[in-house]
């Protein structure tokens, strides 16, 4: 934690505006990154994170300084992203017409560049496929290292709701890496699956 | 892959607790001749470490610029919205106040018209009355040679007075002007 930050939310609490900008700055990208990661779109991540620290600040009053801020952040952001989804769906896109996979570019080189491309469309394939609460579980898991308890917390489910939908995910995402894997030449490790270009002239992977 | 269903295992490769040193040689001895479990184990080891070893992704440089703008722009909307949901109330309730106002000056601009109808009906309701006196005192003057001169007088004198008396009286009742003092 940076030493300044509990100074940070003290004014922030007071609706010092210059304050909360210095949390934003600091938690940009783990905010960022979950709702990339949720909706695997860069400018609709970009958008969700921007939301997110919109709501935080406007709901500044209603926070726990008990709490984790940083978690309080990704649950913000979390149910946000959820809704999102559910809104797509309300929408009835089809799985075709969800945005292209085109994750921001921060890998130096071209080839470290296609590889963190190829790497990042992998995995938003994969967790595309898993429920909107079960995706901001294992993405809370995975990422950011989050306890059950805090998984629960932040999603408002409970401990045992999150351990079945964890359960539940991590059993799906295996069997998309097995069914990834047997797709693929046995010469060729799962993570440098073909591309191919659209129309629009998006990378794809032909697994979705 | 088809759904697997080797009980207990699949719930000890799946779930995150940690193993008695039993239960992981089991698992172990389990995997070495299972086919399934050990393919179910080998693709989550795949998930988990292509998962645990992607960075975290970072937004567009001046991500915090950004945010200030749109914290700036949302203050301002915010702002306008409640001015005009302040100018609404204060519009219904400047409507109300008319409307109050002007059924009151109607009442007002009213009152005249019914003040001098009721003037008016009085000063005819009082001719009316002379004349019914008058009429009374005609027709005693008619009967004086059939009655006494000092009972015509009297009776003339009583109906007046009984007249003026209630005329005052009604006019005491029926006045706009009357009012109750507590």
């Amino acid at each position: 934690m940076n030493p300044s930050e509990p100074t940070w939310l003290t004014k922030a609490l007071q609706g010092d505006v210059e304050a909360f900008a210095e949390l934003v700055e600091t938690y940009q990208r783990p905010v960022f990154n979950l709702c990339y990661r949720m909706l695997g779109d860069p400018d609709e991540a970009e958008d969700a994170a921007q939301e997110t620290f919109l709501r935080a600040y406007n709901a500044m009053r209603s926070y726990d300084t008990q709490r984790s801020f940083s978690t309080w952040l990704l649950s913000i952001a979390a149910h946000y992203c959820i809704d999102q989804i559910r809104r797509r769906r309300m929408t009835v896109l089809s799985m075709d017409q969800l945005p292209d996979l085109d994750p921001p570019d921060i890998a130096p080189g071209p080839e470290a560049a296609a590889a963190f491309h190829e790497e990042q469309r992998r995995i938003q394939a994969m967790l595309k496929n898993l429920g909107p609460q079960d995706r901001a579980a294992v993405i809370m898991l995975y990422w950011y290292d989050l306890s059950y308890e805090e998984i629960a917390e932040s999603l408002g489910l409970t401990v045992s709701a999150v351990k079945s939908r964890l359960h539940r995910a991590r059993l799906e995402l295996a069997q998309q890496w097995k069914e990834q894997s047997s797709a693929q030449p046995a010469e060729n490790p799962p993570s440098t699956l073909p591309v191919e270009r659209s129309k629009h002239g998006k990378v794809h992977s032909p697994a979705f | 892959m088809a759904k697997s269903t080797h009980q207990p295992f699949d719930d000890w490769i799946l779930s995150q607790r940690p193993l008695s040193p039993y239960q992981a040689q089991t698992l172990q001895q389990h995997l070495h001749d299972c086919d399934a479990c050990r393919e179910l184990k080998e693709s989550l080891n795949g998930v988990e470490r292509l998962f645990k070893t992607a960075p975290q992704v970072a937004p567009k440089a001046n991500f915090t610029a950004r945010w200030l703008e749109r914290q700036a722009a949302e203050k301002l909307a915010r702002q306008r919205q409640q001015a005009w949901i302040v100018f609404g109330i204060v519009s219904v309730n400047a409507l109300a106040l008319i409307i109050l106002l002007g059924s009151q000056i109607a009442t007002l601009i009213g009152s005249p018209t019914n003040l001098l109808l009721l003037r008016a009906y009085t000063l005819s309701l009082g001719v009316s009355l002379l004349e019914l006196i008058r009429t009374f005192a005609l027709a005693g003057f008619n009967l004086r040679y059939g009655f006494p001169l000092a009972g015509l007088v009297l009776f003339t004198g009583v109906t007046s007075f009984l007249s003026v008396l209630w005329l005052v009286t009604y006019r005491q009742l029926t006045s706009s002007t009357r009012s109750i003092s507590l």
